[in-house]
């Protein structure tokens, strides 16, 4: 497994470099997403996306 | 060539078997064994043999970290043992001919304000964005008849306080020159999003004139602009009140102890109910001058939201990457601690007879 793993992802330099840009854009989104829910709950209807309804007319 | 002229071979093979006591081939291999499995199962992982003790030193290191942080602020770093660091300090300034500051002045520097609780200074928290509408609300009917916001554009409230319908709806009640046109001639035109909040006066003088010669200033940085903040500005609102016996205060000038000086040429604005919410919050005096600096605080201060979300970010995402350096130091450090020299000294080469350091 370990093997594999090493083999598949860290061997040549192409599939390093591919699996840092993959890590990389896979870790962006969940890291954000992740904070933006966390600041989301602890502001919970202070932002003005949590009161928009109120004066959205159409 | 010295040594061995010294001592002779006899001499010393007696040493050598004297200091290192000679192990059966039994022995050493045991020996060798427990060095050797000591070492494999140590480099295994960094904080420890098993992913249970890891977890343990972790625990361990996160508890120790909170008990001494703790115990530091509320403990050891209290008001009681750093006031008096603090008046040793100010002697020995003193003895040693350095200036030091004098009493505060109430009536020349305005009362210390009190700290409010402001709900959005917690390092956590965002501006409540019904606040800030109902404080833009505030300012529009009754702070703006006097003071201009000249550096907030109608499109600074769009996703902020109001939705774009809204606000390209508030600008086009007001009127700006623009121009000129293919004749040359400045004309009127509605209010756009581009377009700074109107102005109460053409310029400076007309307003001074127009205000017993005090200038209102312009409210677009006034909380970065003051001394304690949003708390000055709150406080200043609310804090007239009937001079203390022996102040005069001029005609036209109104007591405000908040106020440097005491005299401040605006007169109290905020009373219960000048203002009528549409989302059914209480409107008096203090909901008002609440509301309102709040919105002048998001005027000095619009990026504080963004700006504390991206810090805990940061700070979330230093810490992983802490977490990751120590991990690597230690796993690159295991070798090293884990590693064991033996020294035997006058110890005998096997195959040549020479005189190695180490063996
Ligand atoms: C009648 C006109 C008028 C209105 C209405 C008015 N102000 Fe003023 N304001 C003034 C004048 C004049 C000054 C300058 C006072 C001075 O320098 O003595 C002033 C000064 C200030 C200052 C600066 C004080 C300082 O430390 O220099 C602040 C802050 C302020 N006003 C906030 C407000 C707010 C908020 C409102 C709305 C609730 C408001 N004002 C309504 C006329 C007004």
């Amino acid at each position: 497994m370990q093997k594999l793993v090493y083999n598949v992802f860290f061997r040549r330099s192409s599939s390093y470099l591919a699996t840092i840009f993959a890590t990389a854009f896979v870790a962006e989104i969940a890291i954000d997403g992740f904070s933006d829910r966390l600041w989301d709950a602890a502001n919970r209807g202070r932002q003005w996306k949590d009161i928009r309804e109120k004066y959205i007319s159409n | 060539m010295m040594n061995r002229a010294v001592f002779g071979l006899g001499a010393r093979a007696a040493a050598t078997a004297a200091r290192a006591p000679v192990l059966s081939p039994a022995q050493a291999l045991r020996a060798q064994q427990r060095f050797a499995s000591s070492s494999s199962q140590s480099s295994q992982s960094a904080f420890g043999k098993t992913k249970g003790e890891a977890a343990l030193w972790f625990a361990k290191a996160a508890a120790a970290s909170a008990v001494v942080g703790v115990s530091l602020s509320t403990f050891v770093l209290t008001d009681e043992r750093l006031e008096p660091l603090a008046q040793g300090a100010a002697s020995l300034m003193a003895a040693a001919g350095m200036p030091t500051a004098h009493a505060f002045s109430t009536g020349d520097n305005g009362l210390h304000p009190p700290h409010w609780p402001w709900d959005y200074n917690k390092p956590w928290a965002t501006f409540d964005h019904a606040a800030l509408r109902r404080g833009y609300q505030v300012y529009r009917e009754v702070c703006a008849a006097c003071h201009s916001m000249d550096y907030i554009y109608w499109r600074n409230l769009v996703g902020v306080s109001h939705t774009e319908e809204e606000v390209k709806a508030m600008a086009a009640e007001y009127e700006y020159q623009d121009g000129p046109d293919e004749n040359g001639d400045m004309f009127m035109r509605p209010g756009k999003l581009s377009d700074p909040m109107p102005r109460p006066y053409v310029n400076d003088n007309a307003a001074r004139k127009a205000n017993g010669g005090a200038l209102p200033p312009d409210l677009s940085c006034i909380v970065r602009a003051r001394h304690g903040d949003a708390d000055y500005i709150f406080s200043l609102l609310l804090g007239y009140c009937e001079p203390p016996a022996g102040v005069t205060v001029r005609e036209g000038l109104h007591y405000n102890p908040y106020f440097p000086g005491g005299a401040i040429g605006m007169a109290r604005s905020l009373y219960d109910e000048v203002v009528e919410y549409e989302d059914g919050t209480p409107n008096n005096a203090s909901q008002l001058a609440k509301d309102v600096t709040q919105f002048l605080a998001w005027a000095s201060y619009p990026e504080q939201d963004q700006r504390k979300k991206f810090g805990f970010k940061t700070i979330g995402i230093t810490a992983m990457i802490l977490t990751l350096a120590i991990w690597w130091k230690r796993f690159k450090w295991s070798h090293v601690k884990s590693k064991k020299f033996v020294f035997q000294p006058n110890a005998v080469c096997a195959r040549c007879d020479c005189e190695p350091m180490y063996l």
